[in-house]
């Protein structure tokens, strides 16, 4: 036995490591049943005890014959211990009933919830009517584990008596749907009665490979209907949209009885499905026989033994679908870092053609600049995204000067005439698109004439990015915003071995501005597609109209769209020294008053100016920022008040029937905000709920998330997968609205309801004490979010 | 690290029920005092949480079975510690030289680690932050120097102990010491 002596305080210890050891101990989740498992297992071995007591006495004449079995059984132990993860995988997940129940192995992510919701009753019926749809893929298991490289093949039948259209579809983790069948290319997806079912073949000749990076709990779903569900094509989309039409279709009279449908799971691992990983270089080599990268995935619909051709004739051979139709899934770092798009409130149409003109509000001057028609590496959509953009803010009541095309003398002009305007007062922005480059952390925007060889030309040649800043900061007004969407693929940086790509982090001095890119910093923006607007633009355009929206939630909006959009390839990024408030499009309720102060003077103090702010939102959870921040401000009473009410409000408009309700206009319903599908979809359940983390007082958090939790109906049967909680707790920049810190801390699942209900109690005590991240800078909990399958009612 | 000289509520109920003949209560207070240290040790010496849970649950069986030897020399972690490095080594020894460290086991590890109530989230982010570079880089290191580390920061090794552990002599041990912390905090860094 060794002990610890007094030397070991000669041990030289880093105190920053024992530092991370300590917390890696700390962090080390302890499953919820382990004690339990511990003390079941030394239960079990009492009882065992008995039997085995012999043991000794004959240990030493069967020495020779226990050491061969020994040996027998670590060469199974080593077999098996090769295909654990796989057997591990499906084992656990699916020991219903018993204990050995593991967390996080049956996450269901949104839309996968969602997607169950209704397609289980479906399937239930269907199998009622004997019109079950049989379908299976090429590997075993309830959640078979699909490698990088692994060939994806879905197989089935159809019903007897059941000709049909079949809808095979894929819903990743990054909450997009990709449709295997059909698709733009392969457009034959009516299968005859009894007829087959092949998508992904690997020896046929449109084999489809799992590309998984990152891994990920992935959906497959089969839907076959006796009509046509949609009239055209789908692409790659958004699953909450494509899900939303997917429940109109079904609800059509007569169409339920007709329709059979059925599901998979997947899980996809990055990794080889050989567990003799080499760590250091590991080159990701795939399974012996896929030693090269598979060919793009592609799809291939068999035609129906006996089945009707629908538009193709007989003998055209198998379509090939592109690689675009399906879904990639390069996806994003987890499922769950970035919200789905069923999470981010709805970007309602504008209501800028129903409310008019925009009110009376603060002088608005902007100068838009669109550079598209370069000689070398020309844009396609920058003079678009400038004229759109123009023409939104002069709706938005700003008086613009728009300039197109336009080599660095007018662009400096225009500069200097924009800085006299913003002399008048009120606040300006700056909005430009085209290439954009920077040199030793100076940005600078490229004219229409750059004739730039080498990259001390940019500094002669462009319009540095401090100038537009200086111009705009110098005319001493309170608020600026600086957009560029500007850091498109530069055609000059390839000969500019020192460049970096896209552009620097802006100046730290700019007072009362935000600077918004594109992309991050050192990032590249897509350009889009001919007569498109570019990514980021185009959900600027829409974001921009929604009522109400703060400026930093604006950009918010629109980087959580570009980076669903883009998977991450794009970043859009804002910098931030705002003090004040401000909206494209105010709500009603937002309207300041001629003669008041529009934006919170720097000498208030930070509580006052914070419930300023707080106060006039239509967001609970600025209410509730306030409230966290200040849990004993003399503003409290009135803070827990308006909560209650933005509360209420929000729980109203989830009730909102199908058509517009008359009444008074509730801030929620002034912003624009539909908590709930579209008027025209059938009610659709959130899956989310905002927990109220750490409010001070007597509001009990729990109350109010029972108020407004759209879970709140009555349980249905468990679905396959059991129930699924998850924490996710993330900080919020309360000035740029960045985001500081993220995690999903606990995955849970249970096979019962009333197990999620327990540990959800236990959890709940455990809110987090989002304080604030930086000591000099604000900084709130934005919120908890329980995720749950919505036929598990939460405890309230 | 925990402070193994300590006596903990939990060490006096276990010790009272060891004394009463009361394995079971013994082991029932142990587990529920150290089952995260236990549990945490198990992760990190086999590098995959699966395996280290399923290795804990040996180690306490192990420890269930040892119990009436216990011959309180020792602290009950530092003895326990010392079953759970054996079990670890055993099954080391069974899967060692083939099996490596899986990454997906120690992001899971990290996906699921659970904040300490008491802490803010901005604590917990940065400690989940400062947790995922720790086993980031102790993935890099070898074998041996990721024994060495968690001899001395899990385990609480005296220099003395560590060196008769690896039969070397104790400034060897100390210099060895020195240059893995420092290449971890390389690697940290």
């Amino acid at each position: 036995m060794e002990h610890n002596s007094l030397d070991q305080y000669e041990v030289p210890r880093d105190p920053e490591l024992a530092e991370a050891f300590e917390a890696f101990i700390q962090q080390t989740h302890v499953p919820l049943d382990f004690h339990a498992r511990v003390m079941a297992r030394v239960q079990q071995r009492q009882t065992r005890g008995g039997l085995l007591g012999w043991w000794p006495k004959v240990w030493a004449w069967r020495m020779p014959l226990l050491v061969c079995g020994a040996t027998v059984g670590v060469l199974l132990a080593l077999t098996l211990h090769m295909w654990m993860p796989a057997i591990k995988g499906n084992n656990l997940e699916h020991s219903k009933g018993g204990t050995q129940v593991k967390e996080q192995l049956a996450v269901i992510p949104r839309p996968f919830g969602a997607v169950l919701e209704f397609l289980e009753p479906l399937k239930k019926q269907a199998e009622d009517r004997g019109i079950d749809l049989v379908t299976r893929l090429n590997k075993e298991g309830n959640i078979p584990d699909y490698y990088d490289k692994e060939s994806l093949v879905i197989m089935g039948k159809t019903p007897a008596q059941f000709d049909g259209y079949v809808y095979v579809d894929y819903y990743s983790t990054d909450g997009m749907v990709g449709h295997l069948l059909p698709n733009e290319m392969e457009r034959t997806n009516r299968l005859g009665s009894n007829g087959s079912l092949a998508v992904g073949q690997p020896n046929g000749p449109q084999p489809l490979f799992i590309s998984a990076q990152p891994p990920g709990l992935e959906l497959i779903t089969v839907i076959a209907s006796k009509t046509p569900l949609f009239s055209g094509l789908r692409n790659h989309e958004p699953a909450e949209s494509y899900l939303n039409e997917l429940r109109q279709a079904l609800s059509k009279e007569g169409v339920q009885p007709n329709v059979t449908a059925t599901f998979h799971f997947i899980r996809t691992n990055g990794k080889t499905s050989t567990p003799y990983q080499v760590v250091s270089g590991d080159t990701g080599d795939a399974p012996a026989g896929l030693t090269h990268q598979p060919p793009l995935p592609i799809v291939a619909v068999s035609p129906p033994p006996g089945g009707r051709q629908e538009e193709e004739p007989a003998q055209t051979p198998p379509v090939v679908a592109s690689a675009r139709s399906l879904p990639s899934h390069t996806i994003l770092p987890t499922a769950f870092d970035l919200p789905s798009s069923a999470q981010l409130p709805a970007f309602t149409p504008s209501r800028l053609a129903e409310t008019g003109p925009a009110p009376p509000m603060a002088r608005r001057t902007a100068l838009v600049i669109g550079n598209a028609a370069y000689a070398v590496g020309p844009l396609q959509n920058a003079g678009k995204d400038a004229t759109d953009i123009a023409a939104m803010l002069r709706r938005l009541g700003f008086e613009v000067t728009l300039l197109r095309d336009v080599p660095l003398p007018e662009m400096e002009e225009a500069v200097k005439a924009f800085n006299i305007r913003l002399h008048q007062g009120g606040m300006g922005l700056f909005y430009f698109a085209g290439h954009g480059v920077q040199v030793d952390g100076e940005n600078y925007l490229l004219p229409i004439n750059a004739r730039i060889a080498r990259q001390q030309d940019v500094r002669y040649q462009a319009l540095p990015m401090g100038r537009v800043l200086g111009a705009m900061e110098e005319a001493g007004n309170g608020l600026n915003i600086l957009i560029l969407d500007a850091c498109r693929n530069t055609p000059f940086s390839r000969s500019w071995r020192s460049s970096q790509a896209g552009l620097a982090p802006p100046p730290t001095t700019a007072r009362g501005m935000l600077i918004a890119y594109a992309t991050a910093p050192g990032g590249r923006a897509a350009d889009g597609t001919g007569g498109e607007n570019g990514v980021y633009t185009k959900y600027l355009l829409q974001a921009m109209t929604v009522p109400g929206l703060s400026i930093e939630q604006v950009f918010k909006q629109v980087r959580y769209r570009v980076v669903a959009e883009t998977r991450w390839k794009q970043t859009p990024w804002e910098s931030s020294s705002l003090l004040g408030d401000f909206a494209f499009m105010p709500a009603q309720a937002d309207i300041v008053p001629a003669g008041a102060p529009p934006y919170p003077s720097a000498s208030s103090d930070p509580e006052t100016v914070l419930w300023s702010m707080s106060e006039r939102s239509s967001h609970p959870e600025d209410v509730l920022a306030f409230l966290q921040a200040y849990p004993e401000s003399r503003f409290a009473p009135a803070a827990r008040l308006r909560l209650q009410q933005l509360q209420q409000q929000s729980a109203t408009a989830s009730n909102v029937p199908s058509a517009p309700q008359p009444g008074p206009v509730t801030p929620s319903r002034a912003a624009g905000f539909s908590p709930s599908p579209a008027p025209s979809a059938p009610p659709q359940p959130s899956l989310e709920r905002a927990v109220p983390s750490n409010v001070a007082s007597g509001n009990a958090p729990r109350e109010e998330i029972g108020r407004n939790n759209p879970m709140d109906r009555p349980s249905s049967p468990p679905s396959s997968e059991g129930y699924t909680l998850i924490r996710r707790i993330y900080c919020e920049d309360t000035e740029s609205g960045v985001v500081k810190g993220s995690k999903d801390l606990i995955f849970t699942s249970f096979l019962s309801c009333e197990e999620a209900k327990k540990t959800l109690l236990v959890l709940e005590q455990q809110k987090g004490n989002c304080s604030f991240i930086d000591k000099g800078r604000e900084s709130r909990q934005k919120a908890n979010i329980w995720i749950g399958t919505p036929s598990c009612k939460i405890p309230s | 690290m925990a402070n193994q000289k300590a006596i903990q509520p939990w060490d006096e109920k276990a010790l009272a029920a060891l004394n009463a003949g009361q394995i079971d209560s013994a082991l029932d207070a142990l587990v529920q005092g150290y089952q995260k240290i236990v549990l945490a040790y198990c992760i990190a010496t086999m590098g995959d949480y699966a395996l280290g849970e399923e290795v804990a649950l040996e180690v306490f069986d192990a420890i269930w079975r040892a119990l009436p030897g216990f011959k309180r020399e020792s602290s009950f972690l530092t003895w326990m510690l010392a079953i759970a490095r054996n079990t670890c080594m055993k099954r080391m020894g069974i899967i060692g030289r083939l099996r490596r460290i899986f990454v997906y086991g120690i992001d899971k590890t990290l996906v699921e680690a659970q904040p300490d109530p008491s802490d803010s989230l901005e604590e917990v982010v940065i400690k989940q932050q400062q947790v995922e570079r720790l086993l980031r880089a102790l993935e890099k290191l070898p074998r041996k120097d990721r024994d060495l580390l968690i001899m001395l920061y899990f385990e609480g090794l005296s220099l003395e102990a560590i060196a008769k552990r690896r039969s070397q002599g104790r400034e060897t041990v100390r210099q060895e010491l020195l240059k893995v912390q420092q290449k971890l905090k390389q690697i940290i860094d």
